[in-house]
């Protein structure tokens, strides 16, 4: 019985592992880039979209501490500048990659959808010049 | 089904290689036919690994004693419900268990990370599974559990009576487990250097998967005191024993990582620095399973000593030359995008943070390798005890907690001093404050009362950034437990961080009362008799004794009273196991958040009297308290951040000066509310 069941087991293994090597190459191709949850091709529009997002979620975090005290009024200000050139800059990167219109609207746009992400209303964005 | 298990074994060995040498080949070669079969291959080895595991048990269920390892490990009067911890009682068992775990980890590895790091998994793959095989090779070849046993056998030997005890069904399991996954966030990393990927891409993989491992690895350890408190009998918790350490200093390591990786996640720093880190905790947990598993060291845990040591010893040592290696190759472009802008800055804060934890672990090692060094070099036996340990890693462990407190108030680039004072003074006055009233109390230990108002210091610190940040939301019209509800899940990874952090002042509260304030002592009471310890008084009633095959138990029976009111009875156990030459005992404990009467029978003498250890333990109740107060907050920590979503970039970017000079695009100052 044990070996029956080990028999089927490896009979099974090996048919699992084997498929790719019976479909097509371009099947195969997409279930590689497929492969996970996530699944984007690296170096992609996606990616920097992703990475513009990692400091949309540091601006609320860093106005979050703004806000209770633990950073204060010069160094927010500063924090927040680099952080607005590196998705500025991100930005641009993906920019080239594709075409769209006002690269400076969109930027405030996407910070203040950003803050509002946290409590489904939006919220002020506090530019001037926006 | 000793047929199939070893069919399984070596399934997986085969399959396992064929999933490292394919992904790293097909990589190589642009073959995505070979990539995608390995990455299936990989997957492959979690049924087959189960399978190996369910023969396993289905030969202790059924008391197949012709294969050795059941007959060495169960017999047909054990308690059903230890067939589980039977299953690891032994090095083939714990090796099985560790590859089928490690087997899962890493499938849900490589699948969550297919598709967002498709080109550096090909390695990451090949590392897990060069990993695994090695595992799978050490059971096949030098330490199989389903080896026929030479001789007819109508009864097994039994498990080892240390391991009857609940704890026993989730401490070994959640160690291993722990060990094992450390290999997950370190194949991430070197299979993210390997491909050449040397900046963040790695980052948040290895960041959650090292916090899960991180997280199994401390639950096993709290599990693991709280076995030790209620099973050895010594009224402790922790000893310093070789085989705690060699599971505590891969916790520390990677505490030190978990702490380090925020850095380079939020500031791009410490690349080099945090590769190293998960090179010494991959390392370490290799040191662990090789005194685990190899047995050169005298431990009260060595359930599974043998001689496999050389294989992993040999192992330990290529994980070694294979991550430093991999770290060299790709040293130069681990660079940090930015210098240290400021000593006062939450980045040193990390890195002291990380030195201190890096200086216990190291502290800790040595005093594990040097009985170990002195025995190689010399005929003599040299032990390293407690003493050795507290007295070093004590102040340093000190150190940690006061900078549990500094460090997160500190702002990230630089902190100011004003702000510093301002955050810290009221923490720092009340604290001063219990102090006095401590010693006004009449408590004379000096450390204690420091160590004590530390605790307060850090605590009041975590609840003081608490509640102005939920005053930040509270002010926008939200009460203040959905304002904190809000603040915690804003950043959860912070938040989740404090409240791991709140778990280890509260089992830094029990340490400090259970190291400092113990008392102890030893009677010999006769049925009838009394004994007093501080305000307790014990009186012996009689016992009860329990014959089975496997054992002969007793029970002690003894009312409790204070100030002469009986406050309850307690009923420690004892009993002897002839076949194993060895007694096991189970505590009577009454436990109270001020202090433990803890009791232990040393044994019951012919003429009925009874040899009884009492300890009273102040505060020990907190020990066991931080268990789930750690879990939640490493829950939070690791909890997926809602995803934000942002719209593609439009084209006119390029050309658009997007970014101002900073008077013109800095906004004012607004918090964010909600």
């Amino acid at each position: 019985m044990g070996i029956v069941i080990g028999v089927l087991l490896a009979v099974g293994a090996v048919a699992v592992i084997a498929w790719p090597f019976f479909r097509r190459r371009s099947d195969v191709a997409k279930d590689d880039i497929a492969g996970g949850p996530g699944a984007r091709p690296q170096g992609s529009q996606a990616e920097l979209q992703r990475s513009r997002a990692e400091i949309f979620r540091l601006i609320r975090q860093l106005e979050a501490d703004h806000g209770s005290g633990l950073v204060n009024e010069g160094d927010f200000r500063s924090q927040f500048d680099d952080l607005r050139r590196e998705a500025a800059r991100l930005m641009m990167e993906e920019a080239a990659l594709s075409p769209m219109s006002d690269p400076a609207a969109e930027l405030e746009r996407e910070i203040a959808a950003a803050r509002a992400g946290l409590t489904g209303r939006p919220v002020e964005t506090g530019r001037k010049d926006a | 089904m000793a047929d199939l298990g070893t069919m399984a074994v070596l399934l997986g060995l085969g399959v396992a290689l064929y999933a490292a040498v394919g992904s790293v080949a097909g990589k190589l070669t642009g073959a995505t036919e070979l990539v995608v079969s390995a990455r299936r291959a990989a997957y492959v080895t979690v049924p087959v690994a189960l399978a190996a595991a369910a023969a396993l048990v289905t030969a202790f269920v059924t008391h197949d004693f012709t294969i050795r390892y059941v007959y060495a490990h169960s017999n047909l009067v054990m308690d059903r419900e230890f067939i589980w911890v039977a299953f690891y009682a032994g090095n083939e068992g714990s090796l099985l268990y560790v590859a089928g775990v490690l087997a899962i980890m890493s499938a849900i590895a490589i699948r969550l990370g297919a598709g967002r790091l498709a080109d550096t998994m090909p390695y990451t793959t090949a590392i897990l599974m060069g990993i695994l095989a090695f595992f799978f090779l050490v059971i096949a070849v030098w330490a199989n559990p389903f080896a026929p046993l030479e001789f007819v056998a109508d009864d097994g030997l039994g498990i080892n009576p240390l391991l009857t005890h609940p704890g026993m069904w989730i401490h070994p399991p959640l160690l291993m487990a722990g060990l094992a996954a450390i290999s997950v966030p370190f194949a991430y990393a070197a299979g993210a250097l390997i491909a050449g990927r040397t900046r963040d891409e790695w980052v948040d993989a290895a960041r959650v998967s090292g916090i899960i491992a991180w997280g199994i690895l401390g639950t096993g350890v709290l599990i693991g005191a709280w076995w030790a408190y209620t099973i050895l009998g010594w009224g402790g918790y922790w000893g310093w024993d070789p085989i705690e350490n060699v599971a505590l200093m891969p916790w520390l390591a990677m505490t030190a990582f978990i702490h380090s990786i925020m850095v380079q996640k939020r500031r791009g720093m410490f690349r080099m620095w945090n590769i190293v880190l998960l090179n010494v905790a991959f390392v370490l947990a290799q040191f662990g399973m090789f005194i685990n598993r190899g047995g050169p060291v005298v431990s009260v845990h060595s359930f599974a000593a043998s001689t496999l040591g050389q294989v992993f010893l040999g192992f330990m040592l290529l994980s070694l030359v294979f991550a430093f290696g991999v770290f060299f190759w790709r040293y130069q472009w681990l660079k940090s995008d930015r210098p240290v802008e400021s000593f006062m800055s939450r980045e040193v804060a990390f890195l002291v943070n990380n030195f201190l934890l890096l200086g216990i672990t190291f502290v800790t090692l040595w005093g594990v390798v040097f009985p170990l060094i002195t025995e190689f070099a010399s005929d003599g036996t040299v032990t390293v005890a407690t003493p050795y340990f507290n007295r070093v890693n004590g102040p340093l462990f000190l150190a940690l907690l006061v900078l549990m407190g500094i460090g997160p108030v500190m702002a990230w680039r630089r902190a100011s001093p004003r702000s510093l004072v301002r955050w810290l003074l009221w923490p720092a006055a009340l604290a001063a404050l219990a102090a006095a009233g401590m010693a006004i109390a009449g408590i004379r230990e000096p450390l204690a009362i420091f160590a004590f108002s530390v605790l307060v210091f850090v605590a009041l610190v975590i609840l003081e950034e608490w509640f102005r940040s939920a005053r930040a939301r509270a002010s926008a019209g939200d009460n203040w437990a959905i304002a904190w509800f809000k603040v915690v899940a804003g950043n959860r990874p912070r938040h989740g961080g404090y409240i791991v952090h709140l778990s280890i002042l509260v089992l830094a509260f029990g340490v400090i009362g259970t190291q400092f304030f113990d008392q102890r002592a030893d009677f010999v009471l006769p049925p009838g008799g009394s004994a007093v310890i501080d305000d307790y008084r014990l009186e012996y009633v009689g016992s009860e004794i329990e014959e089975r095959s496997d054992r002969t138990a007793r029970w002690a029976n003894i009312n409790v009273y204070r100030d002469e009111e009986r406050i309850g009875a307690l009923r420690p156990w004892y009993a002897f196991y002839p076949d194993f030459r060895q007694a096991s005992v189970r505590a009577g404990i009454r436990s109270t958040p001020v202090e433990d009467l803890y009791v232990v029978p040393s044994e019951f003498l012919e003429d009925g009297r009874l040899v009884v250890r009492v300890s009273i333990n102040p505060l020990a109740w907190w020990l066991w308290i931080a268990g789930p107060i750690f879990l939640v907050g490493t829950i939070v920590a690791v909890w997926p951040q809602p995803v934000l979503e942002v719209r593609p970039a439009p084209a006119s970017a390029i050309r658009s000066p997007v970014v101002r000079s900073p008077a013109e695009s800095t906004p004012r100052a607004n918090p964010v509310r909600g």
